[in-house]
């Protein structure tokens, strides 16, 4: 790989850097081996319409699970995104049905409102020194009462077409390809250049990684903390919308394991809990990991107990790799 | 370098041990129906709110005896929790794909799930809707459940003349509002109970089904109006908690309790004395009713749109007639 | 170094009079430093002398509570470390101050990094990884620091080469004077002495060097000054050709009885 090579296409070689590099390589292997067990125990599973069907399936946690990205490179953790998604696609649903506002700026407010708390998290964290978990613990229950409440418990049916427009497809051909993984894997790709491609990306996973060599190096840490949490109040905001076109009501009752399903999908995917390690390709692979391993054992025929047990089994599975690499390391 | 190179064959070696694992297992009949698809049996899917809830655990066992008895597949899925939606809708398009013929759902969303519902009858599977309806509640091929409202009205019609000359002042222990079943059930035993109906509620307290929200609820409501005698429960928990508050009180036996469901809990709270009448309903005979009506879709006849599983009341005392029952046969059929 | 050349040139840095009390504790009680452009001076003194506080003075770390720091002559406000990088000012602090699961080049243009040129980098803040990590080679090599790969991260480096990096780092910013606190103190035999050869290229290079250590064999080997402390204040300027090593543990600890009119006659200048 010669420098003016690099110079000429950083993008494309970037990207496959990142996937050589240590901690996605493992993740990609599980995944494509799973893909094979099961395209033999089952082909129905390898058809195009059942693999669109998964990503469809983790887009929402898979979404959710980009900001979560960002949040655990930072050491912290998120344990409101379900909940602050979930006021946010209440919001736009009330809105646009309860009020009459036009869908697109029922959209723009929830969007608004997932900023705005994704940023009260930002502030509580760095500006109150809270440890994340708490913070984000109480952000949770405070999101959740208030779509209580504004919901009256009720879901919210009838929802115009404008909040419907991640429900929409592509027609390729004979073929409709659905936007709404699409939207996901736009967001992954707009995380991936920020992470690799900017100063703030480094900046990120050398807060994570040594937090006191950032600010000794003269880098704004608090504002760089607080901007990692509003980044994924806004990354909340979409998926809001994407649950919206996926199930084409409000529901207040949803997305209540969400939460822990993204910091699944995220330490499955190689990257560090204490920080500074990992990606949103990563993420990608392991929100993957977990819809294949569930569609699979469906098609399969194994039983919804069965495929939590072996969700679980992943999870462990995944953090002592990242232990005993790490332990490599030191 | 190094260290990727180890992690990808650790993490390569133990996902293989894994999944090699899953598929041993899963080549033992013990808890896999039919790996791969069904060729000559009738494969028929159940997929229930939760695993936890005892109603459904029922439904669940009675449903894989009955796919036994008559050589059906039965597969068995269900919801994370409560209300889980997003579940029920990745289930329901998995079992389409592996080419499940009919779908027996109960729903979490009942509006949130007609999207994959919408998929399943695009790939001409039958949806059959179980205990709760769907919304459009016609959407569904057939409807199996219990008449919810004529259950209420059981409650009600017993409530007014167990009353007697008694002015009733009512305590209303709701499960979740907006919900159809619990609409159903306050508004039927409200007509049963007659006029002026409504207007005897002196307090309505909200205990989403719940044992301890239900003893919290009558806690409040004994003391905003002591002189509360006719209290109408959601379901068993709920009234169970009440009756709970109301012995800690010293009130026992001056309340009456009016509940439903039938599950052996509460058939022997009535048989204690703690709950004063009960509506049984039969989540066996729903699932029963959905494996047969799976085998008559597979052999091409029709089904009929609504299937009356049945609501029968009981009380300590009470006899067999016209929407009643003896307490014994409540003890022999609870679920 | 002669005494009358020393007071016709001006310091690169120096300080006067610095007070700093932390409630009842005096951490400074009056001290002076200068330095030049073509030296190494080391500052030793036992625990509680006031070398950190002096340092954190000098780099912006902390303000004084009287007394007046000087760069080039003219007298300075250091409100923060930032001011102190802006005039050149570069400190390698003990623990390296770098984030060891990132590589050589990200930790070297860390809060610095380079943009490429255009759209790219001015709407989409794109940065120029090939030219960061040429400039970081460039920069190592110069210094004589040996590595395998630019692309390594930090924490797969030697102990030796890591202090490497954080200079290179220092000396790649700071054009007026670096600060080294305890640059040695984790180190063993062979990388010492790599690390002191890498002191002596920083001064080859124009860069002096303001030097914290415990270690005499270390100090006397590079120092071509050595500022005593004790007691908050400056006590003796020591050098290596001059005293010897048991000469300055005896200054540090006070048992030598030396006035300040001796140090008025062996030429130091008081005052600029």
């Amino acid at each position: 790989m010669s420098e003016t090579a690099s110079v000429a296409r950083p993008g494309m070689l970037s990207l496959v850097g990142s996937i050589r590099g240590a901690r996605t390589l493992g993740p990609l292997a599980g995944l494509v081996i799973l893909c094979i067990a099961f395209g033999v125990a089952a082909p129905v599973f390898l058809t195009p319409r059942n693999l669109i069907q998964i990503v469809q399936q983790v887009m929402e946690v898979g979404t959710l699970a980009v900001g979560q990205t960002l949040i655990i490179l930072t050491a912290g953790i998120d344990l409101s995104n379900g909940a602050i998604m979930v006021l946010g696609s209440i919001v736009m649903a009330k809105l646009a049905v309860a009020s009459g506002v036009p869908a697109p700026l029922a959209i723009l407010a929830g969007l608004l409102v997932t900023t705005v708390l994704g940023l009260c998290n930002g502030l509580i964290v760095a500006l109150f020194r809270v440890p994340p978990f708490v913070a984000t613990l109480g952000m949770l229950n405070l999101a959740y009462a208030t779509t209580l409440l504004y919901s009256g418990q009720a879901s919210v049916d009838n929802l115009p077409p404008g909040l419907l427009i991640l429900d929409s497809h592509i027609p390729i051909g004979s073929f409709a390809l659905p936007i709404g993984p699409l939207v996901m894997l736009a967001v992954i790709a707009v995380m991936w250049y920020l992470l690799n491609q900017t100063g703030w990306g480094r900046h990120i996973y050398a807060f994570g990684n040594n937090v006191e060599a950032a600010r000794l190096t003269g880098i704004n840490v608090t504002r760089l903390q607080i901007s990692a949490y509003l980044s994924a109040g806004i990354i909340y905001g979409i998926a809001a919308l994407l649950v919206l076109g996926r199930t084409t009501v409000g529901d207040p009752n949803a997305g209540q394991t969400d939460n822990l399903d993204s910091i699944t999908a995220v330490v499955i995917g190689g990257t560090s809990l204490f920080g500074g390690r990992g990606g949103v390709i990563g993420t990608l692979i392991g929100a993957l990991i977990v819809g294949v391993l569930r569609n699979g054992l469906t098609l399969v025929g194994v039983e919804a107990l069965w495929q939590t047990f072996a969700t679980g089994i992943i999870v462990i599975v995944a953090v002592a790799a990242d232990e005993a690499t790490r332990r490599k390391r030191a | 370098m190094t260290s990727s190179r180890a992690g990808l064959i650790r993490t390569a070696l133990r996902v293989g041990a894994g999944v090699t694992a899953a598929g041993l297992l899963s080549s033992s009949s013990w808890f896999l129906p039919d790996p791969a698809g069904a060729q000559n049996k009738i494969t028929v899917a159940l997929i229930t709110k939760t695993l936890s809830n005892p109603f459904f655990v029922a439904m669940g066992a009675a449903a894989k005896e009955e796919a036994a008895k008559k050589n059906v597949t039965l597969i068995f899925e269900a919801g994370k929790y409560d209300g889980d939606n997003a579940t029920q809708m990745s289930e329901m398009d998995d079992l389409v794909t592996r080419g499940v013929k009919t779908i027996a759902l109960v729903p979490n969303l009942s509006a949130g799930i007609v999207p994959a519902v919408k998929r399943a009858h695009a790939a001409g599977v039958k949806v059959l809707a179980i205990d709760t309806a769907l919304d459009p509640a016609d959407l569904s091929d057939s409807f199996i459940a219990t008449d919810n409202l004529k259950a209420g009205i059981l409650n009600g019609k017993w409530a007014k003349d167990a009353m007697g000359s008694q002015t009733a002042k009512i305590a209303l222990l709701e499960g979740t509002p907006g919900g159809e079943v619990n609409s159903d059930r306050m508004n039927g035993f409200l007509q049963g109970f007659g006029d002026p109906g409504r207007k005897l509620v002196v307090a309505d307290e909200i205990t989403n089904g719940d044992q301890g929200k239900g003893q919290t609820a009558m806690e409040n409501v004994l003391n905003a109006h002591p002189d509360v005698n006719l209290v109408w429960t959601v379901n068993e928990p709920a009234a169970l908690g009440a009756a709970t508050a109301i012995k800690a009180r010293g009130l026992s036996g001056k309340i009456k309790i009016v509940s439903m469901d039938g599950g052996c809990r509460g058939v022997k709270g009535v048989q204690d004395g703690l709950i004063d009448s009960d509506v049984m309903q039969f989540p066996k005979k729903m699932a029963i009713a959905a494996v047969d009506l799976a085998i008559d879709i597979a052999a091409g006849k029709t089904i009929p749109k609504r299937v009356d599983t049945g609501e029968l009341l009981i009380t300590k005392t009470s006899t067999e007639g016209d929407g009643t029952e003896t307490l014994d046969f409540g003890l022999a059929n609870c679920w | 170094m002669n005494a009358a050349r020393d007071s016709a040139r001006v310091p690169v840095l120096s300080a006067r009079g610095l007070v700093k009390r932390y409630g009842h504790v005096v951490a400074l009680d009056g001290a002076d430093f200068e330095i030049y452009d073509d030296e190494i001076v080391a500052v030793v003194g036992d625990n509680g002398a006031g070398k950190s506080t002096l340092i954190k003075a000098l780099s912006g770390a902390l303000i004084p509570d009287a007394g007046e720091v000087r760069a080039g002559g003219e007298i300075i406000h250091l409100r923060g470390p930032k001011d102190a990088r802006r005039l050149g000012i570069e400190t390698v602090y003990q623990d390296l101050a770098m984030a060891p699961a990132l590589d050589i080049s990200t930790n070297l243009f860390l809060g610095r990094e380079i943009r490429r040129p255009g759209v790219w980098g001015n709407l989409f803040r794109a940065l120029d990884t090939p030219r960061m990590r040429k400039e970081a080679a460039e920069h190592l090599s110069g210094l004589k620091i040996g590595i395998r790969s630019i692309r390594q991260s930090v924490e797969t480096l030697s102990g030796g080469q890591r202090q490497g990096v954080a200079v290179a780092r220092a000396v790649s910013w700071g054009t007026r004077c670096v600060i080294m606190d305890e640059p040695t103190a984790a180190l063993g035999v062979k990388e010492t002495g790599m690390v002191l050869e890498l002191i002596r290229h920083v001064k080859a290079r124009g860069v002096p060097v303001i030097l914290i250590s415990h270690n005499m064999p270390n100090v006397f080997e590079v120092a071509d000054r050595i500022s005593v402390m004790r007691l908050g204040k400056r006590v003796r300027i020591a050098r290596p050709g001059e005293q010897t090593m048991q000469d300055v543990v005896a200054m540090m600890t006070g048992a030598s009885r030396e006035t300040v009119a001796e140090l008025n006659t062996e030429g130091t200048t008081q005052n600029a």
